[in-house]
Formats: structure tokens, C-alpha cells, sequence
């Protein structure tokens, strides 16, 4: 039922997307050809002939890969709004990058170097102020080996 | 005294008409009376900045001394606490300053608070802060835009004569124009992040707001240069702009990108634009049209790019280290997920999620190397475009500042908004928002964009408009 949900919902923003795409001087033709991303791995995309649809297992499973404790209550939210997101970077699809070179950073800068010398210790004491939990020196997390 | 520049500012504490202490009082006195109406600060430091004044006087060396200046909440003060709007840092104290405070303060200015801004500055309407909105004063039921919504309201509203931003992907250059204020985001490197909260480190880049391009000059003077405890940080002589302007853009060649042209944008802020443009020409600039083929391709490459590097860079708070902590933990596991869960709002932990997402197994190469891929074909348009133009004029935003909560449960929409901010913080070129007019009542901004580390030119071009125009000296009613 959720793939439904998010499916119709989802198809308004896809709607938009195109028309939003086909407001600019040299329209692109959005993507009907999903899933951008069926190669190999784990897929965490559900099946869906033209707009990205995530389901709530879905949004567990990355809220999980990203450390977020979620309510059950808004899983179905996050599967809407996330799903509709996914519609937008979907655009990218349409690109042509053939010979195209990632670009990681604005400029292009080599790493910098510097002398390996001593320079400015941290006061850890000044930094250990503002941890929930310290003691003698160390943070204290719960316990982590039975 | 808030209707004076800042370089008449800087003058009266010089020749004793006035002490940085009469300055500092003056301005948390409109603080105190006119902040409540628009929630722009979330940290107030009457005591320190006394103290800070109390030490200055007409003989004080740096260059901006005596001038009050607000803090955008997402850079560290050290002793004052610093929440980037999220409950995550709702209890963090900074242990050391950021350096652009540092500067600042070196430079002789005095911190008179921190601004409330969208929650680790994802966001373009300042809904997004743990410690509510912030109201634009030219209509208080409206956004003041974002995500240095509280830098551009107090501005505004004359609550001081200049706060610092941060812009990723639009931050300055969109509250900038929506609350009728100059803001500038110079080029990726200037100005330093050491102590700034990251949020995408390839996009994120300081700058200021001010009344005028000249008293951006002034503080960006102060704040820019090289940093070497910003490893992209670029070496590179940052000239006095102040000094350097001349208010001449004779023989200036300016392009006008259809893309920025086209439907999306509203017709009477079109008109607005319309008329900058013919300004410039007035003034003996060269307009011609110009073409940037990729500008559709920058929403959806910013929305891969930023939520990645966030998702990485928001994997620091932990729970252990500082900020929020859960009651309880019953494991470390349960101390991570409850505490990130408690801690961040809803759009934070989206985009963290999206960022988890393009990163993870499989689509990696799909989304996030690609877009990496688009970004360079973005940045191609401006290297190809200023091989013509020796600047770009547009419209920030497609249309003036919206109704709080109007957007407030669409996302997308939000997102389709930064359309015309975006490809310059992808590019990593400068750009700044000048007041044009108004539509609807409302403040429409203009936006010069320029190559690579030509801030200066901005700057000059931005002076020479508001030499022959009013608009930035505009105040909203009840702010006079």
C-alpha cells in the first residue's frame, strides 16, 4: 500500500519537476526511464516504472546507515518528501557527461604542506568541558565489550 | 546613527564625536526594543561587548574599531554559546573563535550577538531553527528568506551596521535580497572556515551583510585571507576594497544569462531587474545576452552534492564529544540513533538521509559521481561565459520573499527556489545581492555574479549602482 501512497504522491512532484525543467530556455525531458541507479548492489529502490518511490523499509534501512533514531510515525513522511527529492536529482539522468571529469572541489588546489614541528596543544580540559560525559580524561559511552 | 555608512561610522569614533561604547549602546538599545518582532538573534552579549567597547577608543588601531557587528550563530565565539539553530548544540559553549571572529575582533569591531539562521544552514526561509522563525521586517508575516535569515533581518531592521553569513548554496545572496540588504559570498577559499560549523565543505564559504556594497567592503577587508588552518584556504593578497572603489563602470561588459530569464521568474520582479540592467547601461556598461546551457542541471547537482558532504560532516555529532546526549543510552548504538534523532530537526536529518543514500553501495556512481561530473559542466558555463563578460547580472530569486509556512511543508518547492543561487556556490565564483526595488511591497535583489577572486569588481559595480540609485537606503516601517 505504502508504494501506492508515495507513488501518487510522488508523481505530482514529477509533474512539477518536468515543468519546472521546461521553463528554462533549453527544456530537458525528465526521465521516464527510472531506476537511475538499477546497476549492481543492494537495491533499496522499489520497483516503480517512472518516479522514484521510497518505502518506509526503505527510509529505516538508510536512516539506519546514517545513525538517525526515527519515529515509527513519520517513516511515511520521510518516504514522501525523500521520494519526491530523488525525483528532482533525478533530472540528472538526462545529462550528457561523456568525458566529463568529476569535480570534487571549486578550485583546483594541491594539498598544502608545512613542516612537521611541534605547534599549539589542544587544553583538552577546555574541550572536555562541553562532553556530556567525562572522566579522568576520557568521554564514557556506554559499555561495549560483555 | 544606524542611517550612517560604516566608513562614517568608523570616522565619528575617530574624531571622538562619538565612543564605541555610545555605538555599542545604541545599537543593543534597538536590539532590545525591535528584536522581539522579528526573532533575528538568538544570543545576545550586552556584558561582553561593554567590556569589548569599554577597551577601545579614537586611538584604538584596527580598522573598523568601535564598529558593532553580529555573528551569524553557525561560527564559533569562544565563552558564548554557539547552537548552529539545531537542538543538537542547544548547550554547546565554542572552546576557541572562529577565525573570521577572530579577525573581526582584531580588526576592533564589537560582537553583539549571534543570529538565528536555518538549522546547520540547510534552508531558505529560516523556518528551520530550534529556536523559531525569524520574521523579514518589511512584512513580519513573511520569510526573511535563508539560511543567514537573522544576519539579513538585523541589517534590515538597523538592529547593527553589519553581521557576517555563510552562503553554501544561496545563504547571503537570498536573505540578502528577500530583507532589502547588500550581501556578498566572496569566492570559495577567501574568507576562512576554521571554526565555521560545516555543512557542505566544497560549497561553504563566508561573507557579510551590510546597507551598501561600500560597507561590505569594509568588513570583507577585514575578514578575508588566507588561513592555514583552512586547508582550502588560498593564498592569495586580498586587496583594500574600500580603497579600491571607484563607482566607475564605464566599458563594462555585463551578460545576462537567458536561463535566469526565463518563465520561472515573476513578471514585476523581472521588471525590477529589468530596470538595474538599464541602469547599468545608463552608466556606460555594455550589456549583452550570454548563454549557461547547464543552469537546469544545478538543482539536481547541488541536491546530491551538499546532502553527501553534510551526511559526512554531521557524523561528528555523536553524542559523546559535545552537544545533545540522550537520556539513558542502554548501547553505544542507542546512543548514536537516539541521540542524532533527538537532536536534529526534520530537514537536517532529510538531507542527511539523502546524503546516506547517494553515498551508499550501488548508486554511488549514479548519483554522486555523477553530479560531480554536471558540477563541472555548471562551472564550464562561467568559465566560457566570462571569457565574453566581465560580469554577470541576474535575478536572485524567482520571485519576492513568500508567507511563513507557505512552503513550510514542501520541501521541493523549497528547493526548486535557489535555482538562480545555486550554479555560482557549485562554481565557487562570488556573487552579491543588491537592493533593486520592490515588487509587492516586498525587496527585489540584484545579482552580479564575477570570475574567480574578482570581488573587488562586485564591489565596485554594486557602489557604482548604489551611487546613482536609493534603494539600499530604504528602511521598513516601524525600523526607521
Amino acid at each position: 500500500m505504502q508504494s501506492v501512497l508515495s507513488g501518487r504522491y510522488s508523481e505530482a512532484y514529477a509533474t512539477r519537476a518536468l515543468s519546472f525543467y521546461a521553463s528554462f530556455a533549453r527544456p530537458c525531458e525528465h526521465s521516464k526511464a527510472r531506476p537511475l541507479a538499477d546497476s549492481a548492489g543492494p537495491s533499496l529502490i522499489t520497483s516503480s516504472e517512472t518516479i522514484v518511490s521510497l518505502t518506509t523499509d526503505d527510509v529505516r534501512k538508510v536512516a539506519h546507515l546514517a545513525r538517525l533514531g526515527l519515529d515509527d510515525a513519520a517513516l511515511e513522511d520521510y518516504a514522501r518528501e525523500l521520494s519526491s527529492i530523488l525525483d528532482v536529482v533525478d533530472h540528472l539522468g538526462q545529462a550528457d557527461t561523456t568525458d566529463v571529469a568529476p569535480m570534487s572541489h571549486p578550485l583546483d588546489l594541491a594539498a598544502r604542506l608545512r613542516d612537521d614541528v611541534p605547534d599549539a596543544t589542544i587544553d583538552r580540559e577546555a574541550f572536555q568541558s562541553v562532553a556530556p560525559d567525562t572522566a579522568n580524561g576520557v568521554y564514557r559511552v556506554p559499555k561495549v565489550i560483555e | 546613527m544606524h542611517d550612517r555608512s560604516i566608513a562614517e561610522l568608523i570616522a565619528a569614533v575617530r574624531s571622538g564625536e562619538t565612543t564605541p561604547r555610545a555605538l555599542t549602546d545604541h545599537y543593543l538599545d534597538r536590539i532590545e526594543r525591535l528584536q522581539p518582532s522579528l526573532n533575528a538573534l538568538i544570543t545576545r552579549t550586552a556584558e561582553a561587548a561593554h567590556a569589548v567597547a569599554d577597551g577601545l577608543d579614537e586611538q584604538s588601531p584596527g580598522a573598523l574599531a568601535g564598529l558593532p557587528i553580529l555573528h551569524k550563530d553557525i561560527f564559533c565565539t569562544k565563552g558564548v554559546k554557539t547552537s548552529c539553530a539545531s537542538r543538537m548544540l542547544d548547550n554547546f559553549v565554542a572552546p576557541y573563535d572562529a577565525t573570521v571572529v577572530e579577525r573581526l575582533a582584531a580588526a576592533g569591531t564589537v560582537m553583539l550577538g549571534k543570529t538565528n539562521m536555518d538549522e546547520f544552514a540547510m534552508g531558505s526561509s529560516n523556518e528551520n531553527s530550534f529556536y523559531g522563525p525569524v520574521k523579514n521586517p518589511w512584512n513580519l508575516a513573511h520569510v526573511p528568506g535563508g539560511s543567514s535569515g537573522g544576519s539579513a533581518a538585523a541589517v534590515a531592521a538597523g538592529l547593527a551596521p553589519a553581521a557576517t553569513g555563510t552562503d553554501t548554496g544561496g545563504s547571503i545572496r537570498q536573505p540578502a535580497a528577500l530583507c532589502g540588504v547588500t550581501g556578498i559570498k566572496p569566492t570559495y577559499g577567501r574568507v576562512s572556515r576554521y571554526g565555521m560549523i560545516a555543512f557542505a565543505s566544497s560549497l561553504d564559504q563566508g561573507g557579510c551583510f551590510a546597507r551598501s556594497a561600500a560597507d561590505c567592503a569594509h568588513v570583507l577587508s577585514a575578514m578575508a585571507g588566507f588561513d592555514p588552518r583552512d586547508s582550502t584556504s588560498v593564498e592569495r593578497d586580498v586587496p583594500d576594497y574600500a580603497a579600491a572603489l571607484s563607482g566607475d563602470v564605464a566599458g563594462l561588459r555585463i551578460g545576462l544569462p537567458r536561463e535566469y530569464f526565463a518563465d520561472g521568474l515573476e513578471a514585476d520582479s523581472r521588471a525590477v531587474i529589468d530596470a538595474a540592467v538599464k541602469q547599468y547601461e545608463a552608466l556606460g556598461a555594455e550589456v549583452v545576452d550570454i548563454d549557461m546551457p547547464h543552469t537546469d542541471l544545478a538543482v539536481s547537482t547541488y541536491y546530491v552534492i551538499a546532502p553527501a558532504e553534510a551526511s559526512s560532516n554531521l557524523a561528528r555529532f555523536d553524542g559523546v564529544r559535545y552537544g545533545h546526549r540522550c537520556d539513558a543510552p542502554r548501547d553505544l548504538e542507542d546512543l548514536y540513533t537516539r541521540s542524532r534523532g533527538e537532536g536534529f530537526g526534520a530537514e537536517v536529518q532529510r538531507r542527511i538521509m539523502i546524503g546516506a543514500y547517494v553515498l551508499s553501495a550501488g548508486y554511488y556512481d549514479a548519483y554522486y559521481i555523477k553530479a560531480q561530473k554536471t558540477r563541472r559542466l555548471i562551472a564550464q558555463d562561467f568559465q566560457r561565459a566570462f571569457e565574453h563578460v566581465d560580469l554577470i547580472a541576474a535575478p536572485v530569486t524567482q520571485a519576492p520573499a513568500f508567507k511563513l509556512g507557505e512552503k513550510a511543508d514542501d520541501p521541493v518547492s523549497m528547493y526548486l527556489n535557489d535555482v538562480y543561487t545555486l550554479p555560482a556556490s557549485l562554481a565557487g565564483v562570488p556573487g552579491m545581492s543588491v537592493p533593486a526595488g520592490f515588487a509587492h511591497g516586498l525587496p527585489v535583489g540584484l545579482q552580479l555574479l564575477a570570475p574567480w577572486f574578482e570581488e573587488g569588481r562586485l564591489l565596485n559595480a554594486g557602489h557604482a549602482y548604489q551611487q546613482a540609485t536609493d534603494w539600499h537606503t530604504a528602511r521598513p516601517a516601524g525600523f526607521e
